[in-house]
């Protein structure tokens, strides 16, 4: 009897076995080859694999929806393919690495976030863009696209942005009623409508050790304090009174001021974010990528959230810009191909279409005459983006330089008793000896 | 046991090939990596001496995630061990609903890491945590088990201990099972009580599986860094960045899989001691038995 | 003393005893449902419930949405069906090899046998991230990347040295006598196995499969590099795309993860006394 059982099961698993393999081993095999031969013929249908994070079977996702609006005109419109391969979005980057250091990257073009250029180009991944921009007319393209886009350890370009994500102050009106426009404002603000009785707390910015925070705050209130956080060549120049005073700010606001939750030092973004969209926080720092929850919540549809520069010392502190870019791995085996779709992107009609859903604004000047972005906070957003931006100081490791800092940054705001000018520089010391030893 | 078949290599076979193909061939890759670095220019992979050696070696960061690692894996068997041992001493006293328990006890270990992390971290919300709400009237925050850098440490061994309390409990429990009752039976007759059961019986006996289960624990602690990533991401300010993790984030976020192979060689190292230490002590444990 | 002081006091002393134990049992039970009882109220919960302080325990305003909200927008039947057979395959075939090969190890004697038990522990001392970079080169050129086939022989290593140690464990502990008497009245070697042992060792057949199952189920960096359509997803990974670009929803991400862990316990549970029982017999024996 046992020994009947045990025959039908192992019979039953070698049957499901053998169907399983073979049945994918097939589908796979045919688009393996379908997509040889599509490489090699020329006059027959092209298929580019674009590596993103959105999934197109998310009917619900208004980015995908519109994503998909996009892929098709560009498929009518060239007669390419457009094959996706959905990544959650903060692994794009380290799968775009390890299959190309492989030699054969799972995708023609990804879409990267432009924070990660150094990275990226530090271990190799990308493919130099710059004779491929001679052919683009960049003449319309904001600076700070452009800026994005070059590494600063050689100059060159490997990125195309596709839409402008900046920082700044989004607060509640039925907590605040002016937005502060300078430190001191921003205490006293944080101060009134800070209420712990109603678990309110008046401000928050999003403060882990990666390289969120100097982007997010530290950057722009060193920058507004007349500081720099590095030098010429990408060394660490951070120890500096300016930046003191930045990590002395958000400090106090925690330690002295207790208007902070303890949560924008542990919890992740979005976390602090549905705080806020729950009414428990005046003021939080944050990107404008934060755009499309807002204005879907409660509060952001009944216009009771605002939009404003980031406050720095005397006045509004420059904000740094970043956004989703479009890169080609360096042993991609379609770069042309992929080169057809950044040009597609990168059209006036088609950065005002993406920008709607995307949130992030468009990279072409001209885009910004489009009645969409004359409401619903985009102009205070356009605004800021065009006279308050700056760019982060040129870090070849950048990621290791802004975390060193936000190391810093928080050990300091934890555990306020500590030497701060000291911190700093003993961090851009041993910075400096690890990569600019020689 | 048969001694002159040929049976027992073809048994071995399909394993030993799996792993010679997926596991031994790749190996020199990593070290191949760990002596070249990538040059920007042309993106590809060009000799580099020791200078990826000499790097971590002089980073403060790398010697600070060993000490970490050191002291996570001293905590994590430590709380580990002893609670497990009590699991497996009161099951195998066979009280009521022993068998309940342990199957309860089992169900963190079938969670994935990732959600563990998760559950986790929102019970230990500093804002909405229900963690603090329940255990605030105590005095006890327990928020700060991720938050602050002194407590940060012991918060990640928690989360860790409750994952495989009850696989270390069964473990345990299995060398218990080599306690033949009748050494129990004539040392009560003797008029032992509990403690001097346990330590003259039960514990030399038990000795060889609470040091492979030591073993496993400590393998297992250094290699993990899904709980952490997650939990704390090695914070606050580098308090929980044990040597896994620091390899991780070399490897998934500054892509530096040089660095990261490096790493992982230092990492097996440390492995290899520990393993060494353990065959040592084993055959050192053996002879005190006997 | 007379007898009967002498009983009741170890009565007495026995109650005490039994009842500290339980105390502390029950204390350590709750200690390990609380938070996975908490992640189901928070599935549960509409999502400003979720956000609220004091925390929300029970509440007439329960919801499904969370769970319907994980099921539609990240397409977890398939997920599911594919960790589901995966983790099945996968198990299955590393439970059968590793077993075979800790039967050759426990049972014989031969040259070279450290040398291969060596051979087979050293891989679980070696982190094998940067293994997958030469790895996922030869699968992309094979084209065997995405595939079910693929996934599996990258799975199976990972599982199959800790298994075997186990497996041989549960053999030594198992008497030859059986065997040696099958063999004398005169069946084949292979008779042996097939009737002998294999009946007696499906105990621990289904505690190494369990085990390989749940690790399995549970992967997450293999599934990433080594997968690249939708239709090739883990549970695993849907999970880690419910964290979009800057709202992760604690309510649906507290569904799907209990949805991920369902299918698991699940197996878990059925195959738990057989489990318990064998690593009772003889997983580790120095």
């Amino acid at each position: 009897m046992k020994r009947k059982k045990i025959i039908s099961l192992l019979l039953a698993a070698c049957v499901i076995t053998t169907t399983a393999l073979t049945g994918c081993g097939k589908t796979d095999n045919n688009t393996a080859k379908s997509n040889e031969s599509t490489k090699e013929s020329n006059s027959e249908e092209k298929t580019l694999t674009l590596m993103h994070y959105f999934d197109p079977s998310d009917t619900q996702d208004p980015y995908s929806v519109g994503f998909m609006k996009l892929i098709e005109g560009f498929t009518a419109e060239t007669g390419i393919k457009v094959n996706l391969e959905t990544v959650p979005w903060n692994e794009i980057e380290s799968k775009l690495v390890m299959t190309n250091q492989s030699g054969n990257p799972t995708c023609d073009i990804s879409w990267v976030s432009s924070q990660k250029l150094a990275s990226l180009v530090n271990a190799g991944a990308l493919l130099p863009l710059d004779d491929y921009y001679q052919d683009l007319d960049t003449s319309d393209f904001i600076d700070q696209a452009l800026d994005a886009a070059t590494f600063p350890g050689d100059g060159k370009k490997y990125l195309v942005e596709t839409s402008v994500h900046s920082r700044g102050l989004w607060y509640n009106t039925d907590l605040v009623q002016n937005a502060p426009t300078n430190w001191s404002e921003l205490i006293d603000t944080a101060v009134v409508s800070n209420n712990p009785d109603e678990n309110i707390y008046g401000f928050a910015a999003y403060t882990p050790k990666s390289y969120d925070p100097c982007e997010l705050y530290l950057g722009p209130f060193t920058w507004s304090a007349g500081g720099n956080l590095g030098n010429d060549n990408g060394s660490a120049a951070w120890d500096n009174t300016s930046t003191q005073k930045a990590i002395q700010l958000v400090a106090d606001l925690k330690n002295e001021y207790k208007v902070m939750p303890e949560s924008c030092f542990t919890s992740d973004r979005s976390e602090i974010l549905e705080t806020f969209l729950n009414g428990n926080i005046a003021m939080l720092l944050e990107g404008t990528f934060a755009y499309a929850p807002i204005m879907e919540s409660e509060l952001g549809q009944s216009g009771k959230i605002k939009f404003a520069p980031i406050p720095g010392e005397n006045g509004p502190a420059p904000c740094f810009t970043n956004g989703w870019s479009m890169a080609i791995p360096s042993n991609s085996k379609q770069p042309d191909l992929a080169w057809e779709f950044v040009k597609y992107m990168v059209k006036p009609e088609v950065q005002i279409e993406h920008s709607k859903f995307d949130g992030g604004l468009p990279i072409l000047n001209a885009s910004y005459e489009d009645e969409f972005f004359k409401t619903n906070q985009y102009p205070e957003i356009a605004d800021n983006l065009k006279n308050n931006s700056g760019t982060m100081d040129p870090f070849v490791y950048y990621q290791e330089a802004l975390e060193s800092l936000s190391t810093v940054n928080m050990s300091y705001a934890i555990d306020p008793t500590q030497d701060l000018e000291k911190m700093l520089s003993d961090s851009a010391l041993e910075f400096n000896k690890k990569y600019y030893a020689d | 046991m048969k001694t002159n078949s040929k049976l027992p290599y073809i048994f071995i076979a399909p394993v030993a090939l799996l792993l010679f193909l997926f596991s031994y061939l790749p190996m020199p890759y990593s070290a191949y990596l760990s002596f070249h670095k990538i040059d920007i220019a042309t993106g590809k992979y060009v000799f580099a001496g020791l200078e990826n050696w000499t790097r971590i070696l002089r980073d403060k960061n790398f010697w600070e995630s060993c000490s970490n690692t050191f002291w996570f894996a001293l905590l994590y068997t430590v709380i580990m061990l002893i609670l497990a041992l009590i699991v497996a001493l009161i099951i195998n006293s066979k009280i009521k609903g022993a068998s309940f328990y342990l199957t309860v006890m089992f169900i963190p270990w079938v969670i994935s890491e990732v959600i563990v992390g998760y559950t986790w971290k929102w019970l230990l919300n500093p804002d909405y945590g229900v963690l603090n709400y329940l255990l605030g009237p105590f005095g006890i925050k327990a928020s700060s088990l991720i938050s602050e850098t002194g407590y940060a440490m012991l918060g990640t061994v928690i989360v860790y201990v409750w994952r495989s309390l009850a696989y270390t409990a069964i473990l345990i429990l299995a060398g218990l099972q080599a306690v033949p009752n009748d050494c129990l039976e004539a040392a009560s007759i003797d008029g032992c009580n509990k403690w001097k059961a346990f330590t003259k019986v039960i514990f030399p006996i038990l000795s060889p599986t609470i040091l492979i289960v030591t073993l496993l624990n400590i393998i297992n602690a250094i290699s993990q860094s899904g709980i952490i990533l997650v939990l704390t991401k090695g914070g606050p300010v580098r308090a929980t960045e044990t040597l896994a993790l620091y390899l991780y984030k070399e490897a998934f976020m500054n892509y530096q899989f040089s660095g990261a192979a490096t790493m992982s060689i230092v990492l097996t190292v440390i492995n290899l001691f520990i393993v060494t230490a353990y065959l040592y002590l084993n055959k050192k444990n053996r002879e005190v038995i006997s | 003393m007379t007898k009967s002081t002498l009983n009741q006091r170890t009565r007495i002393s026995r109650f005490c005893f039994n009842a500290i134990c339980q105390i502390f049992m029950i204390t350590l039970t709750i200690f390990m449902l609380f938070p996975v009882l908490w992640a189901f109220l928070t599935a549960l919960k509409p999502n400003n419930l979720i956000y609220s302080y004091p925390p929300v325990f029970f509440t007439d305003q329960f919801t499904l949405e969370n769970f319907s909200y994980a099921l539609q927008a990240q397409n977890i039947p398939r997920a599911a069906i594919n960790t589901l057979l995966l983790a099945t395959l996968t198990a299955a075939i590393s439970s059968i090899l590793s077993m075979i090969a800790a039967y050759a190890f426990s049972r014989y004697n031969f040259k070279g046998k450290t040398f291969l038990f060596a051979f087979l522990v050293v891989p679980m001392l070696i982190p094998g991230l940067t293994n997958l970079i030469p790895l996922y080169s030869v699968y992309s050129r094979l084209g065997i990347d995405n595939t079910y086939i693929g996934l599996i022989l990258l799975y199976i290593p990972g599982t199959v040295s800790f298994a075997t140690i186990v497996m041989k464990n549960f053999f030594d502990s198992l008497p030859t006598a059986i065997e040696e008497a099958a063999l004398i009245d005169g069946c084949s070697n292979f008779s042996v196995i097939w009737r002998v042992v294999l009946p007696v060792v499906l105990p621990g057949a289904s505690a190494i499969f369990i085990i390989n199952f749940v690790t399995i189920w549970n992967d997450f960096l293999i599934t990433l590099i080594f997968t690249r359509t939708n239709e090739m997803r883990t549970l695993t990974l849907t999970i880690y795309n419910m964290i979009g670009t800057s709202t992760v929803k604690q309510g649906p991400l507290s569904a799907t993860a209990f949805m991920t862990l369902a299918p698991a316990l699940v197996v878990f549970l059925i195959f738990r006394k057989k489990f318990i029982s064998t690593m009772l017999d003889g997983a580790v024996k120095g």
